[in-house]
C-alpha cells in the first residue's frame, strides 16, 4: 500500500501525529490565559485538526469527494483565527490604552 | 455549482480569512521590552502565513495560473501545528509574566508604604537575624541604638554596646537582652565601652520561615531613661 503513496501523503501523516502530540501542549498552554478571542482561536485550531482527520480520510479512504469539504473547513478555521485574532488585537489594544 | 469553483470560492475565503488573521496577529500591540509579546506574534503571524499561503496558492492553481507553489504546500503545513502551539505557549508564558509584573507591583508598594510607616513611627524598630544580628533598622532605632552602615557592604556595622543585663554577651547581640521570644514591655539597659548606658522598654516577636524555623526576630523598643514618656509608663 505505502509504496504507492507519494512523499505528499506521507506529510499528512506527519501533520496528524504532530497535531496528537501538541495539542496537550496547545490546549494546557491556552488555559493558562484568558483573553478575549480564546475561543475563537480554539475553534480554528480545532477545526484544523478536523482538517488533517480530512486528509487522512481523503487519501486512503474517500478520495477527491471528500477535497472541497476540506477546503471549506480550512476557510471556516480561517475564519475563526480572523475573528479571535482582531478580538485579541483590540482587546491588547483597550488595555494598553488604560 | 462545480467542485473546481466551490474549491476556487473556498480556497479565496480561507486565503482572505488567514490574511485577516495575519493582519490582526500583527495589530497586536507591543509591549515595551515585551519580548515574549514579539516572540507570541512573530510565531502566530508565521502560523497563519502558512495557510494564507496555502490558500492564495490553491486558488492560482484551481484557476490554472500556476502550479509553480504546490510543491512548497505540505513543508509548509507541517509547520503550522508546531508554530502554533509555540505561540500559544508564548501567549501563556507572556500572561505569567504580565501576572507575576502586576503582583511584584502591588508588594513594591505595600513594601514602600510598611517603610514609611517604619520609618515614621517614634518607636525604634529592628530585625534580628538567627544569630541576633541587626539586619534592619528604621531611623529612630539607629538614632537610638548608634547604628552605622558599613560602606562597602551597606549592612550595620556591630554596634559597641552590649545588653547590660546579660553580662558576657557580645557586642550588639540585642537579642541577649530576651529572656524569651515573645517579649512585652520589657526594660532592659544597654551598655557603651565609656560606661554611657541607655535603658529601653522593649518589645519583641519571633519571624517564622514557612517550614516553622525560627529565623529571627522584630524588636520594638521605646527609651526608658528618667523622664521619657515609657519610664514614666513603667
Amino acid at each position: 500500500m505505502f509504496s504507492s503513496v507519494s512523499a505528499s501523503q506521507a506529510s499528512e501523516v506527519v501533520n496528524l501525529l504532530l497535531m496528537l502530540l501538541l495539542v496537550p501542549v496547545t490546549v494546557a498552554a491556552a488555559r493558562g490565559v484568558d483573553y478575549p478571542g480564546r475561543r475563537w482561536l480554539a475553534v480554528g485550531f480545532f477545526t484544523i485538526a478536523g482538517v488533517y482527520v480530512f486528509s487522512i480520510a481523503e487519501r486512503y479512504l474517500f478520495g477527491n469527494p471528500v477535497f472541497p469539504f476540506k477546503q471549506l473547513l480550512i476557510a471556516v478555521a480561517g475564519t475563526a483565527f480572523a475573528i479571535g485574532t482582531w478580538q485579541l488585537a483590540l482587546a491588547l489594544r483597550g488595555r494598553a490604552a488604560l | 455549482m462545480s467542485a473546481n469553483v466551490l474549491n476556487v470560492i473556498a480556497n479565496l475565503i480561507s486565503a482572505l480569512a488567514f490574511t485577516a488573521a495575519f493582519v490582526g496577529v500583527l495589530a497586536i500591540p507591543d509591549r515595551p521590552g515585551g519580548f515574549v509579546r514579539a516572540g507570541m506574534k512573530l510565531l502566530f503571524a508565521g502560523a497563519m502565513s502558512v495557510y494564507m499561503f496555502v490558500g492564495f496558492s490553491h486558488v492560482l492553481q484551481f484557476l490554472n495560473v500556476t502550479t509553480a507553489l504546490d510543491i512548497f504546500e505540505n513543508y509548509l503545513k507541517v509547520l503550522f501545528i508546531p508554530l502554533l502551539a509555540c505561540a500559544a505557549y508564548a501567549l501563556s508564558m507572556n500572561e505569567q509574566l504580565r501576572i507575576m509584573q502586576r503582583q511584584a507591583g502591588v508588594l513594591s508598594a505595600e513594601h514602600d508604604m510598611l517603610m514609611r510607616i517604619v520609618d515614621t513611627t517614634p518607636t525604634g524598630v529592628v530585625v534580628l537575624d538567627v544569630s541576633g544580628r541587626i539586619e534592619f533598622a528604621n531611623d529612630r532605632a539607629r538614632e537610638m541604638l548608634e547604628l552605622e552602615d558599613d560602606p562597602d557592604t551597606s549592612r550595620i556595622l556591630t554596634p559597641r554596646w552590649t545588653c547590660g543585663d546579660s553580662p558576657g554577651s557580645a557586642p550588639g547581640d540585642l537579642s541577649a537582652c530576651l529572656t524569651t521570644s515573645q517579649v512585652r514591655d520589657e526594660a532592659r539597659t544597654l551598655r557603651w565601652p565609656d560606661g554611657t548606658t541607655r535603658s529601653l522598654s522593649l518589645n519583641a516577636t519571633p519571624i517564622f520561615a514557612s517550614d516553622g524555623s525560627r529565623v529571627g526576630a522584630v524588636v520594638a523598643f521605646t527609651s526608658a531613661d528618667p523622664g521619657s514618656a515609657a519610664a514614666t509608663a513603667i
